[in-house]
């Protein structure tokens, strides 16, 4: 192979891969809602670290656009104080800052109105004149998901969506769609303005380490692809629990509902990467092919399976740890007979050959005893015990469980049988723990900086591509429809608890009890 | 009597140090603690030297089987061993992690004698990194025979009272093609960054074609070994020879490097450290500022510990010198 030349200036000659991170070409975020949480909370912070760590180009720029009326240095101003406030984990430096906010510039305007495209062209090309961007654009949208469309539109229509010789990307938040029907509207539409090559649809789990993680676990070990079947797995259960309730956000969530805010999207994208054949490549569309087969192939239910294999479930009000804590309908903003879905648990099936007969049960929701996500895969007992169980020896059988932990403490557990010490030949389950913070004390980058950096890299592996979206909603909207119909006795689990009993029944039809992470 | 020492009864104590540690942290906060090895390190050190700290804040980020060795020259020294753990309790959380820690005292005429107990001291199936933390063990023959067994090997010619002797070790390490750091490289880790992101910019990039000359400047009154790494790994990436010229500040702030400028035929670029934490670049017009800290001992060795295979980069720049 001819070594590269180290005068083409399509190269950096002082690259050093082994020691640098990597590092990604200049380019200019427009960030459409730059006034809004997301952007404070996490999208601001996830840059300004990414700057701390020297993976952002120096000439890297934001330019924020909302409605309000801000100057440069309002902006400027807001994102100091955001991030100084949200910044997790990490030092920040006021030098550091000074740097990084003079690529922070600010456009007001309407998201509707053409002449706000027109303002944001000549800014654009203020900027990467003066900076040097190199005609890179990557567009994040980080509005309502009702200016998705508008916001598209627009950036077509003036001609944004072209580039010189620099890329133009957009990132799109979930929601894709609040259904089929308007995922495929979403999709359809901005196909005729992006290819889909440029189009990253964000979904914040994939960027978790954890999950990277489980691509690493099944297909860079040996030993447990083997395992990762119906002959050796007796199910799945993936619980993504959170502690807190719906806070100032209950008059949207009433609209929402924990179904299609966390299974449609976080938890189906989970499910398919530990689910998923593996790829012959680590590459973005190759891995993707294989995730958006999984999503294809989870078993759409019919009404009648629907009442048996899933469970809506909405918190009522308890005293927590001395404290009063209101139930859903008590929320600001809810209606008091609201029959939104705040706890959702689903019996997936795969009808493939892999996992024929594997239930993967699926739950989230919102009051539960504790803020966790993790994935257990349960396997099959031994098929024959020499031990006696008894009530001295109560442990004689019990399965083997991987857990995977997704947040908080990542990690992954293999619980197994051992002796306990001393007389006799008593069992006890213990656990042989890996633990992200205390193999690698390095400090674990934020799923916003992963993906952030991802896009502005063109690897779209972590992204969603528009065929899972589409097969994901065919999965949940069926089920959505038949909660729709139906008048739920709510609330039916009290805060604090880990949901309704009938999700406790569900699995105990099949014969299995939900873990208690 | 002459003293000895067994690989089999540091191990008990070692397992004891477990026990006893679960022990106490059960009746103290019922949850235990929890014992983390990812590699082996074996850190050979010169009498009293101090490495707790470094050892520990490394342990941090690579929890370990931590194996010092002291060579101890004094008359009258004699072989001794002793297993400890290196405790701690991470923020916001309820388990300690321990990191354990054998540490061996020998006189140089004993430690043809330790190397057995060493072998046998490895948790198994984990990379074993060497760190001479004094150049002055490097040339031990004793201490040699360990190299083979090593998944690297780390010097520090910054600190060496010969570097010139650390650089021949070097050479002959990476001519034996062994993983070696030196810790006199990873120091310019940053600066060899912050001009790989100057030149990030294809605008800069085009200005390299007419570089031809490299001036760094350092606070020392002779130029540390760092210095024509840096140069060296420049005109390495470039594949061509610049003019090097060194200059000491004698700044009494004590630097590794003060300063750099790259000059070309329409071209400045100057780095210079700002202060304790960043440096500031500027090129064509521009300043910026860069993060930069003063990295500690542990800092360096955290980096090498990442990197377990052969370095290239660093390869590449040992052939030039």
């Amino acid at each position: 192979m001819a070594a590269a030349n180290p005068f083409a200036t399509d190269l950096n000659p002082f690259q050093d891969p082994l020691r640098f991170e990597r590092r990604v070409s200049p380019a200019i975020l427009v960030l459409f809602g730059a006034n809004g949480d997301l952007t404070m909370r996490k999208l601001l912070p996830a840059l300004y670290r990414l700057a701390y760590e020297r993976r952002l180009p120096s000439n890297f720029a934001v330019i924020g656009n909302s409605r309000t009326a801000m100057s440069d240095d309002d902006f400027r101003q807001k994102m100091y104080e955001s991030t100084k406030q949200f910044l997790e984990d990490s030092p920040f430096d006021e030098d550091l800052w000074q740097e990084f906010a003079r690529g922070l510039f600010y456009v007001a305007g309407n998201l509707n109105d053409p002449a706000l495209y027109q303002a944001l062209t000549a800014k654009i090309h203020e900027v990467d004149t003066a900076r040097a961007t190199g005609d890179n654009l990557l567009f994040y949208l980080s509005t309502q998901p009702s200016f998705y469309i508008p916001v598209i539109e627009q950036l077509g229509a003036s001609g944004l969506n072209k580039g010189r010789h620099g890329y133009r990307r957009i990132v799109i938040e979930k929601p894709f769609g609040s259904d089929l029907q308007t995922a495929l509207e979403l999709n359809n539409f901005v196909r005729t303005v992006f290819p889909e090559s440029d189009v990253y649809r964000i979904d914040h789990y994939l960027g978790k380490e954890t999950v990277q993680n489980v691509f690493a676990f099944r297909f860079g070990n040996g030993i447990f692809e083997p395992l990762w079947n119906r002959r050796y797995v007796n199910h799945v259960q993936i619980t993504a629990a959170e502690s807190i309730g719906v806070g100032t956000r209950g008059a949207f969530y009433q609209g929402v509902g924990a179904l299609r805010d966390m299974i449609q999207n976080h938890l189906l994208q989970v499910m398919a990467t530990v689910a998923m054949e593996p790829s012959a490549v680590f590459e973005p569309d190759a891995v993707r092919d294989e995730r958006a087969k999984l999503l294809r192939s989870i078993r759409i239910l019919s009404p009648d399976q629907i009442r048996a294999h899933t469970v809506a479930g909405q918190y009522g009000p308890a005293r927590i740890g001395g404290a009063a804590v209101k139930g859903f309908r008590e929320e600001d903003g809810v209606a008091p007979n609201a029959q939104a879905d705040t706890y959702a648990a689903v019996t997936f099936f795969v009808d493939n050959w892999r996992w024929a007969g594997v239930p993967f049960y699926v739950r989230t929701g919102k009051r539960l005893p504790k803020r966790i996500t993790e994935i257990a895969i349960q396997f099959n007992e031994a098929p024959h015990t020499v031990f006696t169980g008894d009530a001295t020896n109560p442990f004689a059988s019990r399965p083997n469980m991987l857990i995977l932990r997704i947040q908080p403490d990542e990690g992954i557990s293999l619980r197994f049988l051992s002796k306990q010490p001393g007389n006799g030949f008593r069992l006890r389950p213990v656990s042989m723990d890996f633990n992200y913070g205390t193999s690698f004390g390095t400090r674990t980058p934020t799923a916003y900086e992963t993906l952030l950096l991802d896009a502005m890299a063109g690897d779209s592996t972590l992204y969603t591509r528009q065929d899972m979206v589409e097969a994901s909603w065919k999965v949940c909207e069926p089920i959505l429809d038949v909660w729709q119909e139906t008048q739920h006795d709510f609330p039916n689990y009290e805060a604090g608890t880990w949901g309704p009993k009938s999700a406790d029944e569900m699995l105990a039809r099949h014969g299995h009890q939900w873990r208690t992470p | 009597m002459t003293a000895t020492i067994s690989a089999e009864k540091l191990l008990r104590d070692l397992s004891q140090v477990w026990t006893d540690l679960a022990k106490d942290s059960v009746e103290k906060s019922s949850t235990g603690v929890l014992r983390a090895c990812a590699m082996n390190l074996l850190v050979c050190v010169e009498g009293d030297h101090d490495v707790a700290a470094t050892l520990a804040e490394a342990a941090h980020e690579y929890p370990c089987r931590l194996l010092v060795l002291r060579v101890r020259r004094e008359p009258g020294a004699q072989l001794s061993g002793r297993a400890l753990a290196q405790c701690w309790m991470p923020f916001g959380r309820r388990q300690q992690i321990c990191s354990e820690q054998i540490e061996i005292s020998a006189p140089p005429e004993a430690l043809p004698d330790v190397l057995s107990v060493v072998r046998a001291l490895w948790a198994a199936d984990l990379p074993v990194v060497v760190w001479f933390r004094n150049d002055s063990l490097l040339v031990e023959p004793a201490l040699q025979l360990l190299l083979p067994m090593a998944d690297k090997v780390i010097v520090d010619s910054r600190r060496a009272l010969q570097p010139l002797a650390v650089l021949a070790q070097v050479k002959a390490l990476v001519a034996a093609g062994r993983p070696v750091g030196d810790l006199g490289w990873t120091r310019i880790t940053r600066w060899r960054s912050t001009i790989a992101q100057i030149f990030d910019n294809h605008v800069c990039r085009k200005n390299l074609l007419g570089l031809h000359s490299v001036t760094i400047e350092h606070t020392s009154l002779e130029p540390p070994l760092t210095v024509p790494y840096l140069a060296h790994w420049l005109e390495s990436s470039l594949n061509r020879e610049l003019r090097r010229t060194y200059r000491s500040t004698q700044n009494p702030e004590r630097w590794e490097i003060q300063r750099v400028t790259l000059t070309g035929l329409e071209f400045e670029t100057s780095i210079r450290r700002k202060d304790e934490t960043a440096v500031e670049a500027r090129w064509d017009g521009h300043t910026a500022a860069f993060v930069y800290p003063r990295q500690t001992e542990a800092d360096l060795l955290v980096e090498e510990f990442g990197i377990l295979a052969p370095d290239p980069v660093f390869q590449s720049v040992i052939a030039r010198l």
